[in-house]
């Protein structure tokens, strides 16, 4: 079958490798029908995330139709059409049992890897290093999915279109979680640094639970055009001086719950973000959190501080001073994916929320080398890449 | 099986010999001498620097050959002089299984379940508290296993004349706020007598920590989920020539492989 994998920075291939098989009684086997390109999966791309080996295959977000599933299988079926979460989730451990399924404790293979650089090891995901697993991804024909009992959710109404329902396996369940942990109030104003997928569903998420005003930071004009046509407020940080903008914009209080949608690689303006540069070049720190601290900065006193983009490592010059002083709540993690997947389809549904609209690029699986280039690279106004591995 | 047993452990790191100076043995002496002085004799025939490079690396060797003394052996704690008795090595890890304690020590009990557990075991069968395990590998090696029960422990120990004996024990007890049980475990082995016994000591040192804590992970999958996590056989494209040549050595594959 054909799969996108990964060589090195910037080297992704489409292989042809062998199709998976039912390795465990809890698996199943998904041929794939639409699967995307994660804002995450760049981090592969560029290679910020340790433990890619050649070879490996990518993607953790897909869906498609159920082929095969394993003796221990009974809520699934060949024919059944789904949306796999990215955590790999047990279902019967402490953390799941607990709802917390991207900490779950049985899913990783490879714990001692994280365990070494975290002190303790999160679920395994798909496509995203052998740290957290080393699981094919979906970027492939097949994939295969273990714990299929648990994390598969079957679409039933033939009326939902793959990419209406596709981003419940990352980047819309993210969004909302990234707003959820801001616990917003009534005329609270929610201010979300990367105006990308994460950051678009996160603004919308923010305002259904109730945010007065929600202010997008970026600084590519097409995104910040989509956050002002779902009723939200623009910042672009590279004409601006977002602190004092942000004041500006809140009489002086600070916005009251900040989204971090960026995560790692956050490009930012000024003395400090060049640093960040030379700090990662020569590994003096792993991630640049440049929009982590300017909204720990920015944030207003007693508000909360929520992190949706990925960090993997260690990062420099945090301002914890600044967080401790303002008593900032700050939240964060791996999106819980499983909690969200059945109120968000509802939603979906009912028409609140249209993914859809994110996607700018429609593209075969075979031309994904050239649809990471662009989505890195911000070329052709990309923002969200849906590959077909039919076409 | 008591707690308060007393385990005869020596890490390697504390086991360096300190009544002689001496550490580089008469064998490796006899080789190093001439060769040394075979270096000062190149040396001194090219000029410049790297002429008295050899020459210097000459004398060194000489000096060492001479008085049986290395100073990087003494640095690495190697010692050829003498013959040595390997120390003990252990390992421990613990971990919180989600079941009762009287569940996770019946699957631990279960030779049947030894194999799907310990990611190096091929077979395990019973006879009473005898147990003969088969290891993975062409061919497999057969050990014979004694089995010691407390109230709160389990023990398998293996032959005393074992060329690498050894034993392992299991604590258990209940974990707080009913989270099940939690698991300590402790894995005792001794190297074969020598200097080479004690450098094996020290290169599994690492990995036997990280292979204890893999191994309390697949049990507690096990007794979770009724499976344990698996990413071999999987689709991937073609692995770099290290990668390939990694696979061949069990131990450092990756558990889930």
């Amino acid at each position: 079958m054909k799969a996108v994998c990964w060589f090195g920075r910037e080297d992704v291939r489409v292989e042809d490798v062998p199709e998976p098989t039912i390795q465990n009684p809890r698996d199943a086997i998904v041929r794939v029908t639409s699967t995307a390109i994660c804002g995450s999966d760049l981090h592969l791309y560029r290679h910020y995330i340790p433990t890619m080996q050649k070879g490996d295959v990518l993607g953790h977000e897909f869906m498609g139709e159920v082929v095969e599933v394993g003796t221990a299988i009974e809520s699934l079926g060949p024919g059944d059409r789904v949306v796999v979460p990215f955590p790999i989730a047990c279902g019967r451990c402490w953390f799941c049992r607990r709802e917390l399924w991207s900490l779950c404790d049985n899913s990783n293979p490879n714990a001692w890897m994280a365990e070494a650089l975290m002190g303790h090891s999160p679920a395994g995901l798909f496509g995203y290093s052998h740290m957290l697993g080393g699981y094919a991804g979906g970027q492939a024909e097949y994939v295969r999915v273990p714990f299929a009992d648990v994390g598969p959710l079957k679409i039933e109404a033939d009326t939902l279109a793959d990419e209406q329902v596709l981003f419940l396996s990352d980047v819309l369940p993210t969004g909302w979680m990234a707003a959820e942990q801001c616990d917003i109030e009534p005329g609270d104003v929610v201010a979300v640094w990367g105006a990308g997928p994460v950051g678009q569903f996160a603004m919308r998420a923010a305002r259904l639970l109730g945010a007065e005003r929600v202010i997008a930071i970026d600084r590519f004009e097409p995104r910040l055009a989509l956050a002002r046509r779902h009723g939200m407020e623009t910042l672009d940080y590279s004409q601006v001086d977002v602190h004092d903008a942000l004041l500006d914009a809140t009489g002086g209080r600070g916005p009251d719950r900040c989204i971090d949608a960026v995560g790692l690689e956050a490009h930012g303006t000024g003395l400090l973000a060049r640093y960040d540069q030379v700090a990662q070049a020569v590994r003096f720190e792993t991630d640049r959190p440049i929009a982590l601290r300017e909204a720990i900065v920015a944030c207003r006193k007693g508000g909360t501080v929520s992190l949706a983009g990925v960090y993997g490592g260690y990062v420099d010059k945090l301002p914890l001073g600044a967080a401790f002083n303002k008593a900032l709540t700050l939240r964060m993690g791996q999106t819980h994916v499983h909690r969200y997947l059945r109120p968000l389809l509802e939603r979906i549904r009912l028409g609140d929320i249209d993914p859809a609209d994110i996607v700018t690029h429609r593209l075969p699986l075979t031309q994904a080398p050239h649809a990471y280039e662009i989505f890195q690279k911000k070329q052709d106004d990309c923002l969200k890449v849906v590959l077909d591995p039919a076409a | 099986v008591s707690a308060s047993e007393p385990i005869d452990v020596i890490r390697p790191a504390g086991t360096r010999r300190r009544e002689s100076t001496e550490n580089v043995s008469r064998i490796e002496r006899g080789i190093t001498l001439p060769f040394g002085g075979l270096l000062i004799l190149g040396g001194m025939r090219h000029r410049g620097l790297a002429g008295a490079a050899v020459g210097i690396a000459g004398v060194v060797l000489v000096a060492r050959g001479w008085t049986g003394r290395c100073p990087l052996y003494r640095r690495l704690g190697i010692d050829t002089a003498h013959r040595q008795r390997a120390a003990e090595v252990q390992w421990s890890r613990t971990i919180t299984v989600g079941a009762p304690l009287e569940a996770a020590r019946a699957i631990c009990e279960d030779p049947s379940q030894a194999a799907r557990v310990v990611s190096l075991v091929a077979r395990a069968e019973a006879e009473g508290d005898r147990w003969r395990v088969t290891t993975k590998g062409r061919p497999g090696r057969t050990l014979e296993l004694t089995l010691r029960r407390d109230a709160d422990a389990i023990e398998w120990r293996t032959a005393a004349d074992e060329a690498t004996p050894g034993r392992l024990r299991l604590d258990f007890s209940p974990a707080p706020g009913n989270r099940g049980t939690e698991i300590s475990a402790r894995l005792m082995l001794r190297p074969p007598d020598g200097a080479v016994g004690k450098a094996i000591g020290r290169g599994i040192e690492g990995i036997g920590e990280r292979w204890l804590g893999t191994q309390l992970a697949r049990l507690k999958q096990l007794v979770e989920t009724g499976e344990i996590a698996r990413t071999g056989s999987q689709p991937a494209g073609p692995r770099s020539a290290l990668r390939r040549a990694l696979r061949v050595v069990p131990v450092l594959q990756e558990e889930g492989a």
